[in-house]
């Protein structure tokens, strides 16, 4: 009787653990449908589809929910604001595998300073800060949360004490009442990340 | 102090014996067996079976050591023998060692003096056609492949299949339009941190792969062109 009781606690914590994740089954994480939408980003300005200060001037990304237009997801991205305040937005609409499915701009201002960047662009700090999210949350368990409940990404420049520029991104989550932090050099390497 | 003696000798003849066998193991590596019959050791295989799935990758218009053509690889035969059978340094990763099978026939040719034809009438060198099979073969094996499938470095954009390149959210290839594929942007990228394949890894290091030829990119255009069907 105890070595069968035991036998359904095995069973039970195996088939806990392999529903440890907020994973929907079949479902691609949000993260991952932020990484596609910076992705589709730098496809559309390639493409001369929307303006080249979205690469350049990228400066956060927001992701939720959504059913219009047959989507799934819908990525917000935001450049730099411009000198009356107002930002460009760009909207996609992705489907349940992150493929971009419409797009539209709401134009803003010019962004007024954005920030200059010595090596990579900014959307592909954004696309290396969401590669950590992406891919660093098996290595560090406690990045998970950003993972699967992903919700906004933003990026300011910093220095460090030798005046060598670094890349700030924080992340929220859904799944997490924290911010996580990413500092990446200027080629894209990670620095460090926290939580709090 | 006899004893002692007897103990040092015995010390410093089993040293002696072991260098003495590496020295010969180095000079004359355990090599497997070719499979090939000596009328088919020639530049056109070992080409299609050792130098462009293994080598070319790395060693093409890089700038480097370049085994694209006989010639070439004539010049450099002494180094490929010593890197690549006596002290297997080469292929670096990421791209996979060689197999037992790669490695006898390579061996085999190199013994029988390298020769460019067999006489025999040999298979023509492989011609680059616009069908998936024949990109796959040629380029995304040789200079993709290495990262860019399950397990390496880039396994998140895999470039394995043919359902790999049209089904990607990432519009790798859209059938039709060459220039709305991720992969034609990318392998003409005129920014050097973005083109693939690299030419530089992520330590700054030369990764050694060439960027695709005209022709190359020709071909894949042509296959998209067409619709990416075959």
């Amino acid at each position: 009787m105890k070595l069968k009781n035991l036998t359904i606690l095995v069973v039970a914590l195996f088939s806990l653990n392999a529903y440890a994740h907020d994973e929907v089954p079949g479902q691609i994480a949000i993260s991952k449908v932020t990484e596609l939408g910076v992705h589709r980003i730098e496809r559309l300005v390639t493409l001369k589809k929307i303006d080249d200060t979205f690469r350049t001037a990228l400066v956060a990304m927001k992701v939720e929910r959504s059913t219009e237009n047959g989507a799934v997801y819908k990525v917000y991205g935001y450049e730099a604001p411009g000198a009356d305040g107002s930002a460009s937005v760009l909207t996609l609409w992705m489907d349940v595998d992150g493929k971009t499915l419409s797009y539209t701009v709401t134009p803003g201002a010019a962004p007024a300073n954005p920030a200059q960047w010595p090596d990579k662009d900014a959307v592909s700090l954004f696309e290396d800060g969401l590669h950590f999210v992406l891919e660093g949350w098996v290595q560090h368990p406690e990045v998970k949360s950003f993972y699967t409940g992903l919700q906004s990404i933003a990026m300011n420049q910093i220095q460090d004490a030798q005046g060598q520029i670094l890349a700030q991104l924080k992340v929220t989550s859904d799944d997490d009442a924290k911010t996580l932090t990413i500092t990446l050099k200027s080629d894209g390497t990670l620095v460090s990340y926290d939580i709090k | 102090m006899g004893r002692l003696t007897v103990l040092l000798l015995i010390i410093f003849g089993t040293g002696v014996g072991c260098n003495s066998y590496v020295q010969k193991q180095r000079s004359n590596p355990i090599m497997p067996p070719s499979s090939f019959k000596a009328s088919e050791l020639n530049f056109s295989t070992v080409y299609s079976q050792v130098l462009r799935p293994s080598c070319i990758g790395c060693h093409g218009s890089s700038g480097g050591v370049n085994l694209e053509s006989y010639a070439s690889v004539k010049v450099e035969i002494s180094k490929i023998y010593e890197s690549t059978i006596v002290q297997r340094k080469m292929p670096k990763a990421p791209t996979e060692s060689l197999r037992d099978e790669q490695l006898g026939l390579l061996n085999a040719w190199i013994e029988a003096g390298a020769p460019q034809d067999s006489g025999t009438g040999e298979a023509p060198m492989p011609q680059l056609e616009p069908t998936f099979d024949s990109i796959k073969s040629q380029i995304l094996e040789v200079k993709c492949l290495s990262c860019h499938a399950p397990g390496k470095p880039v396994a998140r954009v895999p470039l394995v299949t043919r359902e790999d390149l049209l089904n990607s959210p990432l519009d790798i290839v859209v059938p039709g339009s060459a220039e709305e594929s991720g992969i034609i942007i990318a392998v003409t990228n005129q920014d050097p941190k973005k083109r693939m394949p690299p030419a530089k890894d992520k330590l700054g290091n030369d990764t050694g792969y060439s960027p695709l030829s005209e022709d190359e990119i020709r071909i894949i255009s042509l296959w998209i062109t067409n619709g990416a069907k075959d």
